[in-house]
């Protein structure tokens, strides 16, 4: 039962990444997209702020001792929102958030295959290209 | 609808992806929550620079918008939030078939109701079957990996 809220709140959070969109595109609209995605930042810098001083249970100091690569999630995440709050305002946020998903299952497949970023390594096999395959027809359904 | 305005939205996902796979790492040496402030934090100084640049709006006006839009920045974070809560608990493979299902659901609604000032795209019968596949292609990819993940879980436990 308590796994169903679990379940439940995975849910939750991946509305919030459309809603997260819808909205970003909205105010891109008003105040320009890349000024959307500062905003969403520099909020969500203030926000997580706090929480890592009264919540966090790690240590920010290894910062400066874990390889260099690991340090480009920042970067990463300002690529995925600017151009996400960008498309949304062009073709929409279903067919955006259609084109994330399967960007988003193609890459981790690729990650994979090839154990990169220290991920395990998963060859393509069967089931794979199957799925590869599904997700092109579902993203031509979508658009 | 030009090739172009897909291939934003792609590259989008592919930054996404790349980025769970760094953070993940990086959360293992300095902490989730950690991670996640790491990432907001050095975003807002790429930003600082970029929307300097590049940015041909104006940040002045996030004063006179409807109050409701600058309600965007509390989804990334309550997003996180249920993610730290979620994963230790139904495992990474979960989670994220959960996250996209939320993702899909929610979108959809969004494009056929108008919400948020969007443009109305009815949810009919190709959206429903394209849904449909994207769940089959989810329970392809993550087949294997869920029992491996199930069977480690119940061995820890």
């Amino acid at each position: 039962m308590t796994k169903l809220f679990i379940y439940a709140a995975a849910i939750i959070a991946g509305m919030s990444l459309s809603i997260e969109a819808a909205i970003g595109g909205a105010l891109g609209e008003r105040i320009g997209e890349l000024e959307s995605t500062y905003y969403i930042f520099i909020i969500g810098a203030m926000a997580t702020f706090l929480v890592t001083l009264f919540f966090g249970k790690g240590n920010l100091k290894q910062i400066f001792t874990v390889p260099r690569w690991n340090l480009t999630g920042g970067l990463l995440g300002v690529v995925y929102l600017a151009l996400l709050v960008i498309s949304v305002t062009l073709i929409g946020v279903g067919v955006s958030v259609t084109a994330v998903i399967v960007g988003q299952i193609v890459m981790s497949m690729v990650i994979e295959h090839f154990g990169l970023l220290g991920a395990q390594r998963i060859r393509l096999n069967a089931n794979r290209l199957i799925a590869a395959g599904l997700l092109a027809v579902s993203f031509i359904l979508i658009l | 609808m030009s090739l172009i305005m897909m291939i934003l939205p792609l590259l989008a996902g592919i930054g996404l992806s790349v980025q769970s796979a760094v953070n993940g790492t990086l959360g293992r040496q300095i902490g989730t929550i950690e991670s996640a402030f790491f990432t907001f934090f050095t975003g807002a100084i790429v930003l600082t620079i970029v929307v300097n640049f590049f940015g041909q709006g104006n940040m002045l006006n996030l004063h006179e918008v409807p109050r409701w839009q600058l309600l965007c920045a509390i989804f990334g974070v309550i997003y996180l939030s249920l993610m730290v809560l979620a994963v230790p608990k139904i495992g990474v493979t979960s989670a994220v078939i959960s996250v996209i299902v939320g993702q899909l659901l929610a979108s959809m609604a969004i494009d056929h109701f108008g919400w948020f000032e969007s443009v109305v795209v009815p949810f009919g019968w190709k959206r429903l079957i394209g849904v449909v596949l994207m769940l089959a292609a989810l329970y392809f990819v993550f087949r294997e990996k869920r029992s491996d993940e199930q069977q480690a879980a119940s061995t820890a436990a």
